[in-house]
Formats: C-alpha cells, sequence, structure tokens
C-alpha cells in the first residue's frame, strides 16, 4: 500500500532527498545490488551441517554407550605399584641418587651393603 | 524457502531499501562516492549475516548494517585525517576542509526548503541525525531504532526530542 503524503517538512525534504537520486546512481546502487546478491549465490546455505551434526552427536553417543557397556570390573586389573612409581617419578629427582646408581646396582649384584665397603 | 525464492525476496527487499539507504548515507558521510560504498558494503555484510533471519526482521537488520558502516566509515576518516596531518594545527586543518570541501548537496538539485532541512539535519550531533533519519523518518519503533544505534530506547527518546527542536528552531531563524 502506497504511503499517504506527509504534511511534516522533515520527512518530506527527506523523501524529496531520496527521490532525486541522479540515473547514474541509481545504476551503481543496481550494480552493488547485483554484486551482493552473487556473493549470496556463490556461498549457498549449509545445509550439509544439520546432517553432519547429526552424524557427529550419534558418533559421540555411540562412543559413550560402548564405554560405559564394559563396566570397571571387566577391565584389566592395573598392577598398583605402577601408581607408585608415577608418584616417586613425578618427585623431584635427586641427582646425587641417579649418579650413585651404577654403583649402587653394582653392590646388589655382589649381595653387598655400602658398609661392607 | 528454496535459494532461488530467497535470493528473489533479498533482490526485491534491496531494491526497496536501495535509496533510503543511500540517502541515510549520504546525510551522514556526505560524498556521494563514500555513500556509495557504504551502501555497497552494507548490502554485502547484510547478505552475508542475516539473509537466513526471518524477512520480517531485515529491515532494522540492515539499517543496523548500515549505520555500524557509516560509523566504520567516519572511524577510518578521522585515522586518516590524523595521520595525514599529524603536523598540522588541528584547528587549522578543520578550517582548511571546511573551506574546500564541496557542498554537500552541490549534486543535489532539490528545493530550497528541503535543502535547509537536510542541512540542518546534517548539522545535528551523529546520534540526534541517526533518530531522525531512522526513528522520525523511516518509522522504526523505539526499541528498533535502539538497537540500530546500539543505545537504550530512553536516550532514542531524548536524542529525538532533541534534534527535532533544535531543526524547528534552526528553521525558524531562517525563516525569521
Amino acid at each position: 500500500m502506497p504511503k499517504e503524503p506527509t504534511h511534516d517538512p522533515i520527512k518530506q525534504a527527506l523523501d524529496a532527498f531520496r527521490d532525486q537520486v541522479d540515473v547514474a546512481t541509481q545504476v551503481k546502487l543496481n550494480e552493488a545490488r547485483h554484486t551482493a546478491l552473487a556473493q549470496a549465490d556463490r556461498t549457498p546455505r549449509r545445509r550439509w551441517l544439520l546432517p553432519a551434526a547429526g552424524v557427529a552427536t550419534m558418533a559421540a553417543v555411540t562412543f559413550t554407550w560402548a564405554l560405559l557397556k564394559h563396566s570397571p570390573s571387566e577391565w584389566p586389573e592395573q598392577d598398583p605399584s605402577i601408581f607408585a612409581d608415577l608418584e616417586l617419578l613425578a618427585e623431584e629427582a635427586d641427582t646425587d641418587f641417579y649418579q650413585d646408581l651404577e654403583f649402587l646396582t653394582w653392590l646388589d649384584d655382589n649381595d653387598l651393603m655400602e658398609s661392607d665397603i | 524457502m528454496s535459494e532461488q525464492a530467497l535470493n528473489r525476496s533479498l533482490d526485491d527487499f534491496l531494491r526497496r531499501h536501495q535509496n533510503e539507504a543511500y540517502a541515510i548515507a549520504l546525510v551522514s558521510v556526505k560524498q556521494p562516492a563514500d555513500a556509495l560504498d557504504v551502501v555497497q558494503e552494507a548490502m554485502l555484510s547484510f547478505i552475508k549475516s542475516y539473509r537466513l533471519k526471518p524477512s520480517s526482521d531485515w529491515r532494522p537488520l540492515f539499517f543496523r548494517v548500515l549505520q555500524n558502516k557509516v560509523n566504520d566509515h567516519h572511524r577510518r576518516q578521522k585515522s586518516w585525517l590524523r595521520h595525514f596531518f599529524s603536523g598540522h594545527d588541528q584547528t587549522d586543518v578543520a578550517a582548511e576542509q571546511a573551506s574546500e570541501a564541496p557542498s554537500p548537496l552541490s549534486a543535489l538539485n532539490i528545493q530550497d526548503q528541503g535543502n535547509e532541512v537536510i542541512a540542518a539535519i546534517q548539522d545535528l550531533p551523529s546520534q540526534q541525525q541517526q533518530v531522525i533519519l531512522y526513528r522520525h523518518w523511516q518509522e522504526l519503533s523505539v526499541q528498533e531504532t535502539a538497537d540500530v544505534m546500539q543505545i537504550s530506547p530512553g536516550s532514542v527518546k531524548t536524542h529525538l526530542f532533541r534534534a527535532t527542536q533544535k531543526i524547528k528552531s534552526l528553521l525558524g531563524k531562517s525563516h525569521a
């Protein structure tokens, strides 16, 4: 429905300002519109995102279900000392100990105590 | 909606609003070439970001993008001028620019009365100018105008009151 003519001087002036766009400018505005629409054609709606998201969700659900299906009692038993070793490894290393490691290994191999030397 | 139907709707929407967008840009940036650039950038960004929004939301969204592009243009201008004239006295530079710049309305052959109103709108501070364009002329709601300008609805009302008072005062003086 066309707008009724306004008696508001501000609106009248702005309507006139809009309507007096010259032909050259009008052509450029049309070109700008076509360029923008051509860009829309080059970037089609990403419809593949929906099925891809569905597949990803299904994969995550299946993986979680597979993990939960095997209760912890079915998991292979771990040697508890492995955690103690990890603690030892995590502690700051005593460099003197490692320097003497060869010597201590030799003592052990020969069933000797350090005090025997 | 199919791609073709969507593109037809977008084309129709932009065709109906391109002259208004150009007028808004020209009032704000003053130079026709700059106004064209601003409108083209706004169309590109609008299509890229909002074409899949419901078409009932397109108009305020398009004006919001347009206003952002106008603001970007002003920021670029300020930064360029600051860089280019960094060794000059800023007051002298502003005076030089004001005297050398072509009249914003020189390219348009509009009636004297309209000319005065447009000149009065161009003289308004930026936010008062925007409420006149979006709220008063385009008749966006207070909330839509607030969204376009990224200010509160209360500020929209305040700016609109001050802007209309100022224009009336300027027009009253010129006819006195």
